[in-house]
C-alpha cells in the first residue's frame, strides 16, 4: 500500500527535461511554480541569482567570505517569506532589495565604533556636497598606483567611493538596474538616486582619470 | 590644447557659436550636474539633449570625462566576477533546513529582541495588574495594547529586518519599505 501511495519516482532523464523547462520560465513564473509546490523551482531561483548577488555583495562590503555568508541569508529570507511576495513586483528587484539591506547592515554593524561611524558620516557629507567637477589631471604619478594594473586601479576606484554611493553605482553600471529599481532596492526617492550616480560617477572618474591615458 | 587630437568628437567651440542659441548657453557645471542623465538617455526634453550633446562636443574637459568614466566601466565591467564556492549550495540546503525547524522570529533577531519581547510582556503583566486596581474611569484611559500579528516590522534606522516586504499582508504595514514597495508604480 505505502509503495501505491509514494509519489511516482521520477527518472534522470524526466528530471533533466524538468529542470530544462525551469530554465526557461522567466523569475515570476519561476516564484508560481515553486509556491503551486515545484520545489525545483527554488533552486534555479538560487541558480540564478547566487552568483550576481555574491558580487553584488562582495562590491558593497568587499569581504568575499561575508559575502557568501550573506548572499545565503539572503536566499533563506526569500524561502521564508516567499507566499508573501507580491508576484505583481519584480522580483529581482525583491531579491536585490533584501541583499542591500543585509550588506548596509554588515556595514553599519562593523561601524558602531562611534569614532569611525563619525567618520563615516563625515565622508558621506563631504561626498554629497563636493561640487561636481572633472579636472584634466594628465600627470602620472611615479607612486605605487602607477604600478597597479588598470583592474586593480578600477576595483580600488570603486572601493573608494562613500558606502552610499557605492551601492548605486554599482547598481546601474554593473547590474544594469534602472532608477526606478534602484530607487526601491535602496530605498530612497529617484532625485536621491540620480545625485548619488552622478556624484559616485563623477568621483570614479577623477580616481581613474590620471590612469587612463 | 595638445590633447584635443584624441577627441574624435571634439569641435572648435566657434564652430558651436555658429550653430546659434540651440547650442549655447551650457556650462561646465549644468553638463555634469545633467551628465549621469544624459549618459544614461534620460532627459526628455530635447532642447536640454541637443544642448547636452553640443557641450560634450566642444568642451574638452567635459569630453575627457565622459571618455574617462567610459574607459573605466568598461574596464570593472571586464574583472572576472567572483563564483560561489563549490559547496555554497549544499551549505544552503543545510541552513534552509535548520531554519525550516527553528521557529520564525525570534532566532533570527537574537538575544536583543528575545530580551525586548521579555521587558514588554513585563510591561503589560505590570500595566494589566496596575490597571485592575484603577476605577472603571480610569481604566478606560488606558491605552489599548493592538498586537499586529505578523512579523515584527523594525525600521532601517534601528537595525533593519532585511525583507523589504514585497507581501500583500492583510494588515496595513508600519510606515518605511513596506509603503514604499505597496505604493511604487
Ligand atoms: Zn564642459
Amino acid at each position: 500500500m505505502k509503495t501505491l501511495l509514494a509519489k511516482p519516482q521520477r527518472t534522470a532523464g524526466e528530471r533533466s527535461a524538468a529542470a530544462r523547462e525551469l530554465k526557461r520560465l522567466d523569475d515570476s513564473r519561476l516564484v508560481a511554480a515553486y509556491l503551486e509546490g515545484r520545489s525545483e523551482a527554488f533552486d534555479e531561483l538560487v541558480e540564478r541569482y547566487q552568483k550576481r548577488l555574491l558580487n553584488f555583495v562582495y562590491r558593497t562590503i568587499g569581504d568575499r567570505e561575508r559575502a557568501e555568508d550573506l548572499v545565503q541569508e539572503v536566499f533563506i529570507r526569500v524561502h521564508r517569506h516567499i507566499h508573501r511576495f507580491d508576484q505583481t513586483k519584480k522580483f529581482s528587484t525583491w531579491i536585490y532589495t533584501i541583499a542591500s539591506n543585509l550588506a548596509k547592515n554588515e556595514l553599519r554593524n562593523r561601524s558602531r565604533n562611534p569614532l569611525v561611524l563619525f567618520q563615516t558620516i563625515k565622508k558621506n557629507w563631504e561626498a554629497d556636497h563636493r561640487p561636481l567637477q572633472f579636472e584634466d589631471v594628465h600627470h602620472r604619478p611615479d607612486d605605487l598606483y602607477r604600478k597597479r594594473q588598470l583592474r586593480e586601479l578600477v576595483e580600488w576606484a570603486v572601493a573608494q567611493l562613500p558606502e552610499h554611493h557605492r551601492q548605486v553605482f554599482v547598481l546601474r553600471e554593473l547590474e544594469g538596474k534602472t532608477y526606478e529599481e534602484i530607487s526601491e532596492i535602496v530605498g530612497c526617492n529617484l532625485g536621491t538616486v540620480k545625485s548619488r550616480l552622478n556624484r559616485a560617477r563623477n568621483r570614479f572618474a577623477q580616481l581613474v582619470a590620471p590612469y587612463l591615458d | 590644447m595638445r590633447n584635443l587630437a584624441r577627441y574624435s568628437r571634439y569641435i572648435d567651440p566657434l564652430q558651436v557659436d555658429r550653430l546659434g542659441p540651440a547650442v549655447q548657453g551650457m556650462d561646465c557645471k549644468e553638463f555634469l550636474e545633467r551628465y549621469s542623465e544624459y549618459r544614461d538617455g534620460r532627459i526628455c526634453d530635447a532642447e536640454i539633449r541637443r544642448r547636452m550633446f553640443w557641450h560634450l562636443r566642444s568642451c574638452p574637459r567635459c569630453a575627457r570625462y565622459d571618455e574617462v568614466l567610459a574607459a573605466g566601466v568598461r574596464v570593472l565591467r571586464s574583472l572576472a566576477q567572483l563564483e560561489p564556492s563549490s559547496d555554497f549550495q549544499k551549505t544552503l540546503k543545510t541552513r534552509l533546513s535548520e531554519a525550516a525547524l527553528a521557529p520564525v522570529g525570534l532566532p533570527q533577531a537574537g538575544p536583543v529582541a528575545a530580551a525586548l519581547l521579555l521587558a514588554a510582556a513585563a510591561t503589560l503583566f505590570f500595566l494589566e495588574g496596575v490597571a485592575a486596581s484603577f476605577s472603571e474611569q480610569e481604566r478606560k484611559a488606558l491605552p489599548v495594547v493592538v498586537v499586529n500579528p505578523g512579523v515584527p516590522f523594525v525600521s532601517f534606522a534601528s537595525g533593519e529586518d532585511p525583507l523589504p516586504w514585497a507581501v500583500s499582508l492583510d494588515l496595513p504595514e508600519p510606515s518605511g519599505t513596506a509603503a514604499r514597495w505597496v505604493t511604487a508604480p
